[in-house]
């Protein structure tokens, strides 16, 4: 691999500074474009009072509702953050899950060493099955490109149009493209990993299914692990934000306080947000840390 | 199944990677249970000699026979079950390095269990296949590692587990690329001790290939010298003249030739 760089470097001298002077030349000629202009980047005297209000809220988050007159038998102000905070991981957990589902068969398929495990010699019908297994793999790579080029946002779009407002299309919008993502990422885990132990079975009369489970999976497993919970990491974020949608996560609450200027409780609802994400952050490390041992 | 040793044939036998010749005309056959050791300079062949016994190399011209069968003739059914009785230690252990060592051993046999069954295997081993192979590794000298984690042994233990599998494969023929090249000069006789006492007990047919000519003379009756990928002499052990072994070795000289020869216009 690396040969094939110096290589490539040694017969085209200017292609590394082509390259950057291509990145600087798009790069400004989009901002001149665009008609970027430092100057907006200074807020106005409103702007300004308003982001020293917000920020300064950030030390006082409130603990309990800022609004004047709340109705008798509210839920109190952290419960319903409590309550928030649990409805979007239990939107993360469900559409990760789904993503999982779609993810790790589509990622199989697309990936190569699944089929240069599963191929067998000498059959006579040889021809038909290389074929065939072809087909399934670039229609695996395929279907991965299309889901995954679509925002989970635009997917939320689609699906409350096409399903209505339903729990279930939150959780197919976020599933879906992560789905593809876990697909792409795992179909390469799968190709990194060393093909030695797959060998070996294979000469030990190993058949197919096996070579793949117990030859190859197990030394990708650490890899796969870890970018499925990074992509748990990231549904939790994609969750709150379906809130915007009307959906019971902190986006939600976050939204409508925010609108109502209660400052304070916008802070509670985000520091609500970085302890679910630090929570399971911290958690995830001790589980990669124990598999990795 | 027939237990003792896989009896073969390597009839005229030529191997070609792209424009390469790795092995030219090869004629010899191995009988059952009898220890042979493949022997000469890196790049002769020789762990395409041993990859050719079990089918994991093809032939590009002649063929070879195990067992009265020519490998050309198998479907990839009866490979798959030829393969399931040959134990093959590569010379680069190809070890599963994340899982306990008894996985290891254990996936030895997977050729011959359904995919279910080894489902169950490897996720729970029965007592009486820890027991076993508990029996192995004491019996290659790692019995303490039974449910150690592969990669966090030495290569020297590693290479052990190599063996172990290979062995719970209940093999009939053993074959062993370069077992001892990353192995300390103590421990390399050890290795090839073991290899040939469990091959003479169980009866089991042993191929190794060795760079090493004086641990092959110590440990191995008969002697196949490659060169260039041609076989150069197979005899004996006692009827090797130090003259051969040197013609064997010797560097320059004919390798001109040698190479012009070996490479397909």
């Amino acid at each position: 691999m690396s040969g094939g760089w110096v290589g490539t470097a040694n017969r085209l001298p200017g292609a590394r500074a082509g390259v950057i002077l291509l990145i600087l030349t798009a790069g400004s000629g989009a901002a001149a474009y665009l008609r970027l202009e430092l100057r907006d980047l200074l807020p106005t005297e409103a702007g300004l009072s308003l982001m020293r209000e917000f920020f300064a809220a950030a030390l006082t988050p409130a603990v309990r509702y800022q609004a004047e007159g709340v109705p008798p038998g509210t839920m109190p102000l952290l419960i319903k953050v409590l309550s928030a905070a649990v409805a979007t991981v239990r939107f993360a957990v469900a559409a990760v899950t789904l993503s999982m589902l779609i993810g790790i068969p589509l990622g199989t398929f697309a990936s190569e060493s699944f089929w240069r495990a599963t191929a067998e010699e000498g059959r006579a019908n040889a021809r038909i099955r290389r074929a065939v297994s072809r087909a399934l793999y670039l229609a695996a790579r395929v279907a991965i490109a299309i889901l995954r080029s679509v925002h989970e946002l635009l997917w939320a779009v689609l699906l409350l149009a096409a399903l209505g407002f339903t729990p279930m299309a939150a959780v197919v919008a976020i599933g879906v493209p992560y789905g593809a993502m876990l697909a792409k990422i795992f179909s390469e885990i799968l190709d990194e990993a060393p093909q030695g132990a797959s060998r070996a079975l294979r000469a030990g009369g190993a058949g197919r299914l096996q070579i793949f489970c117990f030859g190859l999976v197990p030394l990708a497993l650490a890899d796969l692990v870890a970018y499925a919970l990074y992509r748990f990491e990231c549904a939790v974020r994609s969750s709150a934000v379906l809130g915007f949608f009307g959906f019971p996560t902190l986006g939600y609450y976050l939204v409508a306080a925010f609108e109502n200027l209660h400052y304070g409780e916008v802070w509670t609802y985000l520091y609500a947000l970085f302890g679910v994400v630090l929570f399971f952050d911290w958690w995830s490390g001790r589980l990669r840390r124990s598999l990795a041992t | 199944m027939r237990r003792g040793g896989l009896a073969f044939q390597i009839d005229d036998v030529t191997v070609r990677f792209g424009d390469l010749e790795a092995l030219r005309k090869v004629s010899t056959s191995i009988g059952a249970g009898e220890p042979v050791a493949v022997v000469g300079p890196s790049g002769a062949g020789k762990s395409t000699f041993l990859r050719l016994l079990n089918g994991q190399t093809r032939a590009s011209m002649g063929d070879v026979i195990v067992d009265g069968r020519p490998l050309s003739d198998l479907g990839p059914g009866a490979l798959r079950e030829l393969r399931s009785r040959v134990g093959f230690v590569h010379q680069d252990l190809r070890l599963i390095p994340p899982v306990r060592v008894i996985k290891n051993v254990l996936a030895g046999r997977l050729g011959r269990w359904s995919f279910l069954r080894s489902i169950a295997a490897m996720a729970l081993p029965s007592r009486a296949q820890a027991l076993a192979i508990h029996e192995l590794l004491e019996r290659v000298g790692i019995g303490d590692k039974l449910y150690e984690r592969t990669d966090r042994l030495s290569g020297g233990e590693q290479q052990r587990v190599a063996i172990a599998r290979a062995l719970y494969q209940e093999p009939r023929a053993l074959l062993a690329d370069e077992p001892i090249a990353s192995v300390d000069p103590k421990r390399a006789s050890a290795v090839l001790r073991l290899l040939t006492e469990v091959c003479r007990e169980a009866g089991l047919t042993l191929v190794v290939s060795l760079h090493d000519i004086e641990r092959a003379q110590e440990f191995f009756p008969r002697l196949i010298g490659l060169r260039y990928g041609r076989l150069v002499f197979d005899r004996p052990t006692s009827e090797v003249s130090s003259e051969t072994l040197r013609d064997l070795y010797s560097l320059e000289g004919d390798r001109q030739g040698d190479r012009a020869g070996r490479a397909l216009s």
